[in-house]
């Protein structure tokens, strides 16, 4: 379950294109289910889900609840941002490991002087007034071990 | 099928780097392939060739912002070469540059030539940042799941230097003197776009970018435009004129694009190490053999972790290495004595054509008073995403 859901202002500032097979990810993000998929053949978990397993090339692939919690790998603060982006920046980006074994990069909705690398996340819904998008907010919990 | 040739660099004509591109309501305007005829012009007097030996010509592909399209086929006209070999343009993002280079060495080593133009025109600056940004995230992550959330390319970069710092204990001063040194060498480099004397404290005042770096840790906007002459030892000694021969090549990519989808070791740069170690085998050379760099980073890490990852520098010891001088002109492995991608500039899609220029000119001993003492080996690398690819070229003066 997506425990948090963070309101913000206005429109997606890029709004990702949902595709026949992507829907099922941003339908289950809007309904609080973090989504993502594992290969059928070689059981690889892999994300952003795909149709086809990076691992096996194999077509079969299941839908699979993923926790959304991790720790912060690394991040930076983007101070100078796309046009697109500016009316949100500075805002924090980073990368995040699950405990799946996955690597994500996400926006970090963390305040820049409580970021820091093994920090414990927590996957978050971004409610924008035209649909989600998602991010990591600080998680209760221990840090990483490196 | 022709035997394979060997293949040599004959000479590399370039503008100054900087700021060229027209703003659009200029009343007269830059035209690019009035530039770029220039500097074919002064590349082919430079090798002391006739341009009907020329039989192939590989552009970088210029940026969307450049009206003339076709821009390889038109060139042709516009010159009036014909070619047996190819006339192509290239796409490869930061290692487009390095990608005509190779490209341009094949037509020789394959024999389809025995003179062959490396070449192209970057014109960027007169689109701001911001608006070029737009263009730019959608090419360093998944547009729909990465890009949506606001990285830019050089956030890449600023990952690494935060994962580096916690990992190493390296200090933002350390990695900045990476800014310092290249600065230095620019001074020395009347083809940089930035050569006023700089502190490192200008380095940590300036306006902050991506945490932790700063406007003067990040690569300026940039134009340029550039032609090398590659051709076959034959035609090179007849030219009578300096050359340098392409003594080895390697090149990897890791099959991941920004990230991997599983924890790895993001500084490691893996395709670095390993296209390294390919070129290095390639060359029958060990990294200690090296008398100079020219490595394509963007910012300041770069500089620190494709050198570690060439065995240039001692691993999670390189921010600290630099600061000592020892990728200093005089130092022990000088790197980016041509300024680098922050001082020398950055006209993104020619960087390691530029780089190329550099050891072109260091390795005929023509560089100067930047000038390495008995250089007489140079490596040259490019990248892919956050240095998910690398390319390598080793020269040898002749």
């Amino acid at each position: 379950m997506i425990e948090h859901v963070i309101p913000m202002t206005g429109n997606r500032p890029y709004p990702p294109r949902i595709s026949g097979f992507t829907q099922t990810f941003w339908d289950g993000l809007t309904e609080g289910r973090f989504l993502t998929t594992c290969c059928a053949a070689c059981q690889k978990t892999t994300f952003p889900p795909k149709p086809i397993c990076p691992a096996c090339l194999g077509a079969k692939v299941e839908w699979r609840e993923i926790s959304g919690r991790g720790h912060i790998y690394s991040y930076t603060i983007v101070h100078a941002a796309p046009s697109i982006f500016t009316h949100e920046a500075p805002y924090a980006v980073g990368i995040v490991d699950t405990p799946e074994g996955l690597r994500m990069a996400a926006r970090l909705l963390i305040s820049p002087e409580r970021l820091r690398v093994t920090m414990p996340v927590a996957v978050g819904r971004m409610a924008y007034e035209d649909g989600s998008f998602f991010g990591f907010v600080e998680a209760e919990g221990d840090r990483a071990n490196d | 099928m022709q035997p394979v040739n060997e293949v040599t660099l004959l000479a590399a004509s370039a503008t100054p780097v900087g700021k060229i591109q027209s703003r659009p309501g200029a009343a007269q305007q830059v035209l690019e392939h009035e530039l770029l005829a220039q500097v074919v012009s002064q590349a082919i007097a430079d090798a002391n060739v006739d341009k009907m030996q020329v039989g192939a010509m590989i552009f970088a592909e210029p940026h969307i912002y450049t009206r003339q399209k076709y821009f390889a086929t038109f060139m042709a006209g516009y010159l009036d070469m014909k070619c047996d070999g190819g006339v192509m343009e290239i796409l490869g993002n930061g290692m487009t540059g390095g990608l005509v280079f190779d490209r341009a060495a094949d037509e020789i080593r394959l024999g389809r030539t025995e003179l062959a133009l490396a070449l192209g025109v970057n014109l960027e600056t007169a689109v701001p940042a911001t608006e070029h940004m737009n263009y730019t995230m959608r090419a360093v992550g998944d547009v729909d799941f990465q890009s949506a959330a606001g990285f830019t390319p050089i956030s890449w970069y600023a990952m690494d230097a935060v994962r580096y710092m916690h990992e190493t204990g390296a200090t933002r001063e350390q990695i900045s003197s990476v800014a310092l040194k290249n600065r230095k060498h620019a001074e020395l480099n009347p083809l940089a776009q930035f050569r006023k004397p700089m502190t490192i404290d200008d380095v940590l005042a300036a306006k902050p970018i991506v945490h932790p770096l700063s406007l003067l840790d990040v690569p300026p906007r940039s134009d340029g435009a550039i032609c090398l002459v590659l051709a076959s030892r034959r035609v090179a000694e007849q030219s009578g004129r300096p050359f340098v021969v392409l003594r080895g090549r390697g090149a990897y990519h890791e099959g991941v694009h920004q990230i991997a989808d599983a924890p790895a070791d993001m500084i490691a740069l893996n395709a670095a190490q390993r296209a390294g170690r390919a070129a290095y085998d390639d060359a029958g050379l060990t990294p200690d053999q090296i008398d100079l760099a020219e490595l394509y980073a963007p910012c300041t890490i770069v500089e620190i972790l494709v050198a570690e990852a060439l065995g240039l520098l001692e691993k999670g010891k390189g921010a600290e290495q630099t600061e000592a001088g020892q990728t200093t002109l005089g130092g022990r492995i000088p790197i980016n004595t041509s300024g680098g991608c922050q001082s020398r500039g950055h006209p993104a899609r020619l960087t390691p054509l530029y780089n190329a220029l550099e050891l072109y000119q260091q390795l005929t001993s023509q560089a100067g008073h930047r000038q390495v003492d008995m250089a007489r080996i140079g490596l040259m690398c490019c990248e892919l995403g956050n240095y998910n690819a690398a390319l390598i070229h080793i020269l040898e003066a002749a």
